[in-house]
Formats: C-alpha cells, sequence, structure tokens
C-alpha cells in the first residue's frame, strides 16, 4: 500500500497516516499522525487519552523524552490500539501498541507515529504466531510516498 | 566489449553505470503529493481542524481536538479527521528521544 505525502501550509509535503486509537469499546476520532522514524513510541495529546479512550493514567508508567532542544517532557504510557488506515478510508491494519500521551506535546499533525513498530494484528491469536513488523520507509527520490511493508513471521505458522 | 562479458569481468561497473538504470529499473506508481496547503490556507496556525473523511472540506476548528470534533458533529459529520495545524516557518530536525 503506498501513502501519498501531504502537505500543510507553511511546511514541507511530510508523510502522514491517518489513525484511530482504540481502548476496549472507547475509540478516537481520526487523527492525521506524523511518521517519525526517530520517535520511540507514538505520542498523542493527553486529550486522546482522557477524553476519548476514557484511559486512567495516573498510576501509568512515566516516559520523560525530550527533542533537539534537549528540553524534557514528560509522558505517561499505555497499552492501546491503533489503526491505520489506508488512502481510501478502509483500515489497513490495527496493532497493538504502547503509546505515550502527553499534556505539553506540540506538533504540526499533533501526533507522532514511530517509523517502525513491531505488532500483532489485532486478533484473538498469540502474539508469537502472528507477529508481524511494520516498516515504514520513506519513499525514494524518484517519489514522495510512504510505503507500508509488512512482513508476517514464519516463526510458529507451521 | 559485450555487455555481459563485461558485467562478468568487473562487475562494479553494474553498480554505478548506466546498465543498472536500464535493468533495474525503479517502478513508478502515479502517487503524488496530496496538497490540503490550499484547503487549510484560512485555518488558524496551530488550532486542531475537522477535515471531511474525503480531505476535501473544512468543516470546523478549535483549540483542542474536541473542539473541532464537536464543530464538524454541527455540520453533520461524524467521522471527521483531526489535524493540527503547523505554525508559520515550524520546521521538523529530527526525532523525539
Amino acid at each position: 500500500v503506498r501513502f501519498p505525502y501531504k502537505k500543510l501550509p507553511n511546511t514541507q509535503p511530510r508523510p502522514y497516516l491517518n489513525v484511530v486509537l482504540r481502548h476496549g469499546y472507547k475509540t478516537s476520532n481520526i487523527v492525521m499522525a506524523l511518521v517519525d522514524s526517530g520517535a520511540d513510541y507514538p505520542i498523542f495529546p493527553m486529550e486522546t487519552a482522557q477524553c476519548y479512550l476514557g484511559l486512567d493514567l495516573t498510576l501509568a508508567e512515566v516516559w520523560n523524552f525530550s527533542g533537539t532542544s534537549g528540553l524534557i517532557q514528560v509522558a505517561k504510557l499505555a497499552e492501546v490500539s491503533l489503526a491505520v488506515l489506508r488512502p481510501d478510508g478502509s483500515q489497513f491494519c490495527e496493532i497493538s501498541i504502547t503509546c505515550a500521551f502527553c499534556d505539553t506535546f506540540q506538533m504540526s499533525g499533533g501526533v507522532l507515529l514511530r517509523g517502525r513498530m513491531d505488532f500483532s494484528p489485532a486478533s484473538r491469536q498469540p502474539s508469537t504466531s502472528q507477529k508481524a513488523i511494520l516498516r515504514l520507509n520513506a519513499g525514494p527520490s524518484v517519489e514522495r510516498v510512504v510505503q507500508l511493508e509488512i512482513r508476517l513471521a514464519l516463526a510458529g505458522r507451521h | 566489449m559485450k555487455p555481459n562479458l563485461r558485467s562478468a569481468l568487473f562487475p562494479a561497473d553494474s553498480l554505478i553505470g548506466g546498465d543498472m538504470s536500464e535493468k533495474k529499473r525503479v517502478k513508478q506508481e502515479s502517487t503524488s503529493v496530496r496538497d490540503l496547503s490550499v484547503l487549510l490556507k484560512d485555518t488558524p496556525a496551530g488550532a486542531w481542524v475537522a477535515l471531511s473523511p474525503d480531505e476535501t472540506r473544512v468543516l470546523g476548528f478549535g483549540n483542542s481536538m474536541q473542539a473541532a470534533a464537536y464543530r464538524a458533529q454541527l455540520e453533520g459529520e461524524e467521522n471527521p479527521v483531526l489535524v493540527k495545524m503547523p505554525l508559520p516557518g515550524e520546521g521538523l530536525a529530527a526525532g523525539v528521544r
């Protein structure tokens, strides 16, 4: 599946994906998320966790992170489901993943997606049998596209 | 020298010469940049914006995701696409660590 880069005002074209977060029966709106190969975790505004997913992060693991300025920001980690949508709006995949939620995170696009994610498709099967890698590569110089490649691990599938 | 003999004798040539561009042509697809800058040109910097699911209409904006989504609901759209507008002159330098 190929995803076109998107150009917002005052920026260069960037790799955005439309995603939806889910926790139990609660879901977020569709959010345009920037793919960042350097991020340790996908980062979402705290509003997503509190207002949409109903997560109580009071006792959640704290994650300190920083960008190029070195200024430390604080986020809380939680396990949620993250669905990636195709350009036509249909669901491409849904993965279970640890996301960070931050009060002070300001980002054009609003959301950062980690560029490379190990994931298990949202199914009832054990993760060892369905383990897969979602790889997001910046497109070759000839095209500004994001390529998603899924490789299902063969281990445990024979 | 014939091309096949040349590549047998000088395998590195196949990596830098014109042979590679002919043999391993990169597949071209019609995917291009989706330009939303015109659609979003009148929305405030830093605001959350609610777009129609096909990303062709601005349904509303606000200073939070919920505020933007509420504006979309008033327009009859329950499943908007939310995006946060970049600030003027804002660039990206590196990943978050």
